[in-house]
């Protein structure tokens, strides 16, 4: 009798219904830190965003490692509790459905046992729930651990990939505190993980605002011919709060606005801003551009940072109906501090599209209003037939990228009447009129293109390290010219001397 | 931010126009410097039985949020002698500002009036912004009303779950389909989970083309359970070019099938909904018996999966 011969076996038939959405593959996430704020605060209530969206992988499990001697159900009880206080609505009966999927696992980081024993509870959750030994390890913890938890990932073989299994690694900011330590960090990681499986989150990039930077430049014919030096003046960059440092007074004294706000989010969006259209949406491409900026912005010499940036510190003022402290007040900080709340940059960006386009970048704390904005100011009309041939307000094309989020244009109109007067008027389109409802948090896009593998809107490390030499170049500029913070009133807009920065017939906007 | 609505008003059906203009002045604030602005995206014509009345404005209220419109809700209404207008409004305000996100023009119409619908809804059309269909009712016994509609939008939506014979009117559903009109169906996608779960469970075997593949389809005993049994049915039948056959498990409620059994040579993969909105997949080979995962079930109401069929359109 002739054996039967199997016919050859062909791929998924209905594989497309996996793939046409962003499906992540099933998988475990090990959250080191996991009785942090981060945790409670974003990760967890945005873990449950996906879940209750049908995002979440079929048998997605959960393992947080910390010290504190919890246990699988009190750490379940204070995650629901974060939730509730934090999560998008729905989220908590979504969380009551996975109550299961969350274990505690309590060790040191710096202690080998508690990683053999990790890795014993992963493969049980492999056989259990099927996530075929994907490991997704979140380091939500003091930077000062991720060495520990790197190397002790790598010694106990959680870090290796193969027979189609991933491991990936996602590291909170910051990324170092300058380009030397930057540099050792990703060498540590390095010695763990390859490149490819390492996200590092810089949650700015994962708002839908932020990504609408590129669809609107690429997406619509109408704004990529203007987007140069021959038609923009310049470009404004802002991220302002109007809170003080509260009780991160110690850690902000550490690294100053520069080190917490221009290094990542400011860069990480003025990349987005001037980057050459990439020839496909993959992230190399994508990051090789968003390098490319970076790349031909110079390091400014000392003399340049003298004349191309301003530091300030908030000073006591009333403020908001309340007499606001100072920083130099706040606790945690020393009395005679020489941090920055404030700082405004100009950069310029050396390569042929932007050539002669100064781009400003300013972030301060306890500024008049919470705002993060990019406005594109486009030059004025070769030729003024209005007004008597006086200027009139530029074009500005504004992204407001929160709150209020949206895009407008503002252009000047002829006013009705006998007379030929222009007065400026403004198009908008609001985030919130044409996509209303409620919009995922940033952290909920980028978990799940972590668990994708999509790293597309992660800083890579020659980005990181670019960013930092930038920075770098600026701080060492400030210790040479004892350059230190000019004090401004809480409430205010920053020192009165970055109005010089931005040169004549320039003004920096009021969001 | 704020919302505010403006009291529905009565009106002949030629002042819709006028009605409209006293809606903006109505949302319009009276602070000084404040100003209003019309953020419609969509208009959107729903039409329902009268009887179908709140299911039909839970709706609209969930998608509008989402897709700020001008809607009409058409409904079908016995016992009327003609045709009645009422028309709202609904703003939002941020600060000073006011933006007008929903102009609704509620429509009353006995059975004899429904083929002037299309006239009294065209002109009166938003220029400029795509118009979306919501057929939220049984198939039409005249399906020239529908097809009137139909010419009006650039979309359409219906659900299937709500027909009365569901085998024949999915096919006249299909023949516009293949026509070229722009369809979507609530039923096809509540059975999205159930697509999702399938393709998941055949990761785990080798799919052999010419293995033997039946499925079995257990179903409540109910046209909109019916409805989605077919159609995850037929499309089961052309992707695995699977013998399907539909049972009924009985009477009940629930809309979506109750089981699929897939047998593909040796290998058994049984999904089932748990009745807790998840289907469980278990799946089994000669070889290896893997523990059952689940996949949650869809729990949108009608208005989340109409606003997802007016975004992906
Ligand atoms: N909080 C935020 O909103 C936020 C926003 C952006 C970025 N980040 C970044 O996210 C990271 C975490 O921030 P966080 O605010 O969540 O920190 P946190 O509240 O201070 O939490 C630190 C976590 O690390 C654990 N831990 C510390 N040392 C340990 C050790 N030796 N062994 C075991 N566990 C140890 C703690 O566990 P035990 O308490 O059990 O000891 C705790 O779970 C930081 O890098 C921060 O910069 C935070």
């Amino acid at each position: 009798m002739m054996a039967e011969v199997p016919s050859p076996a062909v791929a998924n038939p209905l594989a497309d219904e996996l793939t046409g959405a962003r499906h992540a593959k099933p998988c475990a996430l090990v959250i080191f830190g996991a009785t942090g704020d981060l945790t409670k605060r974003k990760l967890v209530p945005s873990l449950m965003g996906l879940a209750k969206d049908g995002l979440l992988p079929p048998g997605f499990q959960v393992v947080g490692f910390a010290r504190r001697a919890w246990t699988d159900d009190s750490f379940r009880q204070e995650l629901a509790d974060g939730v509730r206080q934090f999560g998008r609505t729905d989220t908590p009966s979504a969380f009551e459905a996975l109550r299961e999927s969350f274990a505690f696992h309590q060790s040191d980081f710096d202690q080998p046992q508690g990683y053999a024993a990790l890795r014993e509870r992963l493969e049980q959750i492999d056989r259990h729930h099927d996530t075929k030994g994907n490991r997704i390890f979140y380091l939500a913890t003091p930077p000062s651990a991720y060495s520990g938890i790197l190397q002790n990932l790598a010694a106990c073989g959680l870090s290796k990939e193969g027979d189609g299994r991933f491991a990936r690694v996602i590291v909170e900011k910051p990324f170092g505190r300058d380009l030397a330590t930057a540099v050792a960090l990703n060498d540590q990681v390095r010695a763990a993980f390859h490149e490819r499986q390492v996200f590092r989150i810089d949650h700015y990039l994962g708002k839908e605002t932020v990504q609408n930077i590129l669809a609107l430049r690429f997406a619509n014919g109408i704004f990529e011919p203007l987007w140069n030096e021959k038609f923009i003046d310049h470009v404004q960059i802002t991220v302002a709060e109007s809170i003080g440092v509260g009780s991160r007074g110690g850690y902000f004294e550490e690294s100053g606005i520069i080190r917490d706000m221009i290094q990542n989010h400011l860069l990480q969006v003025l990349t987005l801003v001037a980057m050459e259209p990439p020839a496909a949406l993959t992230a190399d491409a994508v990051r090789d551009e968003k390098v490319k900026v970076l790349k031909a912005i110079r390091s400014l010499t000392p003399a340049e940072v003298a004349q191309a940036t301003v530091r300030g510190q908030y000073a006591r003022n009333f403020f908001g109906g309340e007499e606001a402290r100072g920083y130099r007040d706040e606790d945690g900080v020393p009395a005679d501090s020489t941090t920055e709340t404030y700082a405004a940059v100009r950069l310029q960006i050396a390569n042929w599209r932007w050539s002669g386009t100064p781009f400003f970048l300013r972030s301060g704390k306890r500024l008049p209003r919470r705002a993060t904005e990019v406005a594109i100011q486009f030059k004025q009309p070769p030729h003024l037939l209005f007004e008597g041939g006086r200027p009139l307000q530029p074009n500005v094309l504004l992204l407001r990228i929160q709150p209020d989020e949206g895009v407008s244009l503002r252009f000047g109109s002829k006013v009705p009447g006998p007379d030929v007067r222009v007065r400026d008027v403004r198009m908008d389109f609001r985030y919130g009129s044409a996509f209303g409802g409620e919009h995922a948090d940033a952290y909920e896009r980028l978990l799940l293109d972590a668990m994708i593998g999509d790293s597309t809107l992660f800083a890579r490390r020659d980005e990181v390290e670019e960013a930092w030499r930038i920075v770098d170049a600026i701080v060492a500029g400030w210790r040479r010219n004892d350059q230190r913070p000019e004090p401004y009133p809480a409430g205010t807009w920053g020192p009165e001397r970055a109005d010089a920065l931005l040169g004549a017939g320039r003004t920096w906007r009021k969001p | 931010m704020t919302a505010l609505r403006t009291p529905a008003r009565q009106v002949a059906l030629n002042r819709i126009p006028d009605a409209l203009r006293d809606v903006w002045r109505a949302c319009s604030s009276n602070e000084p410097g404040g100003n209003v602005s019309r953020a419609l995206t969509i208009n959107f014509i729903g039409i329902a039985r009268a009887v179908d009345e709140l299911e039909l404005r839970a709706a609209v209220d969930k998608m509008h949020r989402r897709q700020p419109c001008r809607a009409f809700l058409i409904l079908a209404q016995d016992g009327v002698q003609t045709m009645h207008a009422e028309v709202s409004g609904g703003a939002r305000s941020h600060g000073q500002t006011r933006e007008i996100v929903l102009e609704q023009i509620e429509l009353r119409v006995p059975p004899a009036w429904f083929g002037n619908v299309p006239g009294l809804v065209r002109p009166l059309l938003v220029n400029d912004i795509p118009t979306h269909l919501y057929w939220a009712t049984t198939w039409p016994q005249l399906p020239r009303h529908f097809d009137a509609l139909l010419e009006l939008s650039d979309h359409a939506v219906v659900d299937s779950g709500l027909f009365t014979v569901p085998a024949a009117e999915l096919d006249a559903l299909r023949v516009r389909q293949e026509a070229g009109r722009k369809l979507t169906d609530l039923t096809w996608l509540r059975l999205r989970p159930w697509r999702r779960a399938l393709a998941e469970a055949l990761e785990r075997f080798p799919w052999q083309p010419a293995a033997p593949t039946s499925v079995t389809l257990r179903h409540a005993a109910n046209t909109a359970a019916q409805a989605s049994a077919l159609l995850l049915g037929r499309w089961l039948e052309k992707r695995l070019l699977a013998a399907v056959f539909l049972e009924e498990s009985g009477p009940g409620e629930q809309n979506q099938p109750d089981s699929v059994e897939l047998r593909h040579g040796s290998t058994t993969v049984v999904a089932t909904s748990n009745g807790r909105g998840q289907i469980q997949v278990k799946v089994e080979t000669t070889e290896v018996c893997w523990l059952p995962f689940m996949v949650a079930a869809s729990r949108g109401s009608a208005g989340d999966l109409l606003a997802a069929a007016i975004d992906m359109a």
